[in-house]
């Protein structure tokens, strides 16, 4: 049986919600320790993750750092250390978590492929959908919007050329990787990066405006769409907890109960129940057992 | 109940639905009616080649294939079912199937909640090794030396230099100036008037006659005064000058003084003070309290006071005590006798008897009353058991048989323990001592 590889952590006084929706999301094969100073380390400890206003004096481990929220300044680490935080409290390059749900069948529909599903819905082919406190609306830039029930946004998310929005619809709208056009305090708040990964400002009507440049410009609305998406994916904890063992050079053992094929659907993001992911099934499950590891047709997939 | 996928035909209809359309709605192309005609037709004849195929089926093949099913059928269900009766694991799997426990969902969501209680677990335990870090921090701040361990007898001591402050705080305002020269005695000090409004006095009853009352119960005083002189005498020559506090007709004074050890009697009464006086001795008529006051500080060898204790309330008692820690010099004496409460018969008898009794005192609150009030080597000593009273113990021969000598032991034993609460000693004394001078 292979052992764990264990992530020591060490707590001080409060622990953030954050970092337990990080360290549940660790991949499996890397456990979570509760350590000590003045205790000696459980066996397999390859890497310190410290949240408390204790640091380490003389690391020999690779370890990462806790930004605690009531924290001013930034925690003093060395070099190349990873510092964690709450989203909106870090710095660009810090490992920020965001506790928001992620939409339900949320996936990155990019520019190109939104097109085509305005087409084939018979959707107008520039497309803006704005989302206000008062409702959402949508419709052709420069004519009279449609007003829309609010649970619509996620298909406006889903479709639209581009997208305006604020708070909780902004989280909405990045998952499904739209093109989107917010206020300073909502990029603030998940950590974006004004210009990269979202447009900014804070005047309703110059949104409006910046939207429907943006439906207009199809290769800018890509890589915005592109980096927001990003931006918002490694916000989410599971994203956090893979790129901290990544920075700390934590492996899980090689052993794992998914299979190849379903690992590798995994990484690509491939929804559970795709039809992708049955072709792939079909194709691969004839092969002598090189690509299936061990799948067998009649099991229940990993999600 | 999940919501339809966003990108879906449906989701988009709910927005074209529930929105009000744009000045010109993108209509939808008109579907071409031509195919969707053709379409239909070749749905219905697939459909009637099907039913045919199948009746055909039926009516041939229905008979051969339902007796051979019937027969084959009953085999194996009786295979199966025999061979899964036999397997004891097929109870269990039935019984977790039951529980739900083999649906992909449930053990994900049970391996889900496994996992989060591990981490929350491991936070508990970070959280709880902080606290234990803050709890050390405490304890050397405490106890340097031994840390959280010996925090307890640091505070003990800390507390305890406490209280000597505030007993000094409190005595330093009415201690008199020192004397002129080092050896004067306490006993020459001219003794302070007793103020005019009076402490609270001793005997709580101005009518009742305490000396007759001493002599009809108090038992042969020639007696009792050889068993104090035996028992004290050796230890206070080496402690002098000696007080004797409630010294009455200053009998022990007496007799100590013939033995040439130097004795002071307090008595606030003035005829027994009168009588102690004429046998030579030095009395001062007045009560302990303000007598200590007005002596200086370490000046005192030893003091003694004998069935007085038990007079006093106990805030004068404390007082008492403590101005005795303070008067008595380094390594000095304090001894008390007084009734011993912890045998029964005492309390039932000769303590309730006396009606100037203010409240039994246990030996183990006494000495407890002494350490606070800063002596140190605090000693308990028990006299005279009533051993006139004791329950007979039984003694068999040799030849006595087993189960009467095993009888006679368990009734030995429970009159041993009857003895000792009901007719244990009848006195004890406290014998306490200052500490000793600093070696510097």
């Amino acid at each position: 049986m292979t052992a764990p590889v264990r992530l020591a952590v060490h707590i001080g006084r409060d622990v953030p919600d954050g970092l337990n929706a990080v360290l549940s999301a660790l991949p499996p094969g890397v456990q979570p320790v509760a350590a000590s100073e003045r205790e000696a380390l459980p066996e397999g400890v390859v890497a310190h993750l410290y949240c408390s206003d204790v640091r380490p004096r003389r690391p020999v481990a690779p370890y990462a750092v806790w930004w605690m929220a009531g924290e001013d300044a930034a925690p003093a680490a060395g070099a190349g250390v990873p510092v964690l935080a709450d989203a909106g409290h870090g710095r660009p390059d810090d490992l920020q978590v965001s506790l928001r749900a992620w939409p339900e069948h949320a996936r990155p529909v990019l520019p190109f492929t939104r097109a085509g599903l305005r087409r084939v819905r018979e959707l107008p082919a520039r497309l803006v959908g704005e989302s206000r406190s008062d409702g959402v609306s949508w419709g052709v830039p420069g004519e009279q919007p449609a007003v829309a029930a609010r649970d619509t946004w996620p298909t406006l998310a889903a479709l639209a050329s581009a997208v305006v929005a604020t708070g909780e619809d902004l989280w909405t709208a990045l998952a499904w990787a739209a093109p989107a056009v917010t206020d300073a305090a909502s990029a603030r708040l998940l950590g974006l990066t004004p210009g990269e990964d979202v447009l900014v400002d804070d005047d309703p009507a110059v949104r409006t405006r910046l939207a429907a440049g943006l439906a207009d410009d199809e290769l800018r609305a890509a890589g915005l769409a592109r980096r927001g998406w990003q931006a918002a994916c490694c916000r989410r904890p599971a994203a956090v907890a893979a790129e901290l063992c990544r920075r700390l050079g934590v492996r899980p053992p090689a052993h794992s109960t998914v299979s190849g094929l379903t690992a590798a659907m995994d990484e690509l993001g491939t929804p559970p129940h795709s039809l992708v992911r049955r072709r792939a099934r079909a194709a691969t499950a004839g092969l002598p057992g090189a690509v299936t590891s061990g799948w067998r047709p009649d099991r229940e997939e990993h999600p | 109940m999940s919501t339809p996928d966003p990108t879906s035909a449906e989701a988009v209809e709910r927005l074209r639905g529930a929105g009000v359309p744009a000045e010109q709605p993108a209509a939808p192309p008109e579907p071409s009616p031509e195919p969707r005609r053709w379409g239909q037709v070749a749905t219905r004849v697939a459909g009637r080649g099907r039913r045919a195929a199948a009746g055909l089926a039926r009516r041939g093949l229905a008979p051969v294939v339902r007796r051979a099913e019937a027969r084959v059928g009953q085999r194996v269900h009786r295979m199966v079912v025999d061979v899964l009766d036999g397997d004891p694991a097929l109870a269990q799997v039935r019984e977790v199937a039951d529980r739900g426990g083999l649906d992909p969902q449930r053990i994900r969501e049970r391996d889900d909640t496994v996992h989060s209680a591990h981490v929350n677990l491991e936070l508990l335990k970070g959280e709880l090794r902080h606290v234990q870090s803050t709890l050390d921090e405490l304890g050397m701040a405490f106890a340097p030396g031994t840390g959280l361990a010996g925090a307890g007898a640091r505070y003990a001591e800390l507390r305890e230099s406490v209280y000597a402050l505030e007993r000094r705080l409190r005595t330093a305002g009415t201690t008199s100036p020192p004397p002129s020269s080092p050896g004067t005695a306490a006993a020459d000090l001219p003794p302070r008037p007793r103020p005019a409004d009076g402490d609270a006095p001793v005997l709580s009853s101005t009518l009742f006659d305490y000396v007759g009352f001493e002599r009809r119960f108090r038992g042969d005083p020639d007696a009792i005064l050889h068993t104090l002189v035996d028992r004290y005498a050796e230890l206070l020559s080496d402690h002098q000058p000696v007080v004797d506090v409630g010294c009455g007709r200053g009998e022990l004074l007496g007799m100590l003084a013939e033995r040439g050890i130097e004795v002071i009697g307090i008595e606030p009464d003035p005829g027994m003070a009168a009588e102690a006086r004429a046998r030579g001795i030095t009395v001062h008529e007045e009560l302990a309290g303000d007598w200590l006051r007005s002596v200086p500080d370490g000046s005192l060898g030893a003091i003694i006071t004998t069935h007085v204790l038990e007079h006093l309330e106990l805030d004068d008692m404390i007082e008492l005590l403590e101005l005795a820690v303070v008067k008595l010099g380094p390594d000095s004496v304090f001894i008390s006798e007084t009734p011993n409460p912890a045998s029964l018969i005492v309390l039932g008898n000769s303590y309730l008897l006396d009606p100037t009794h203010v409240r039994p005192l246990h030996p183990s609150l006494l000495a407890f009353l002494c350490e606070k009030a800063g002596f140190r080597d605090v000693r308990l000593r028990f006299y005279s058991p009533a051993e006139d009273y004791h329950l007979p113990m039984t003694e068999l021969g040799e030849d006595a048989p087993e189960w009467a000598r095993e009888l006679a032991g368990s009734v030995n034993k429970g009159f041993g323990v009857l003895n000792e609460v009901l007719f244990g000693p009848q006195d004890y004394a406290v014998i306490a001592r200052t500490p000793p001078a600093p070696s510097n």
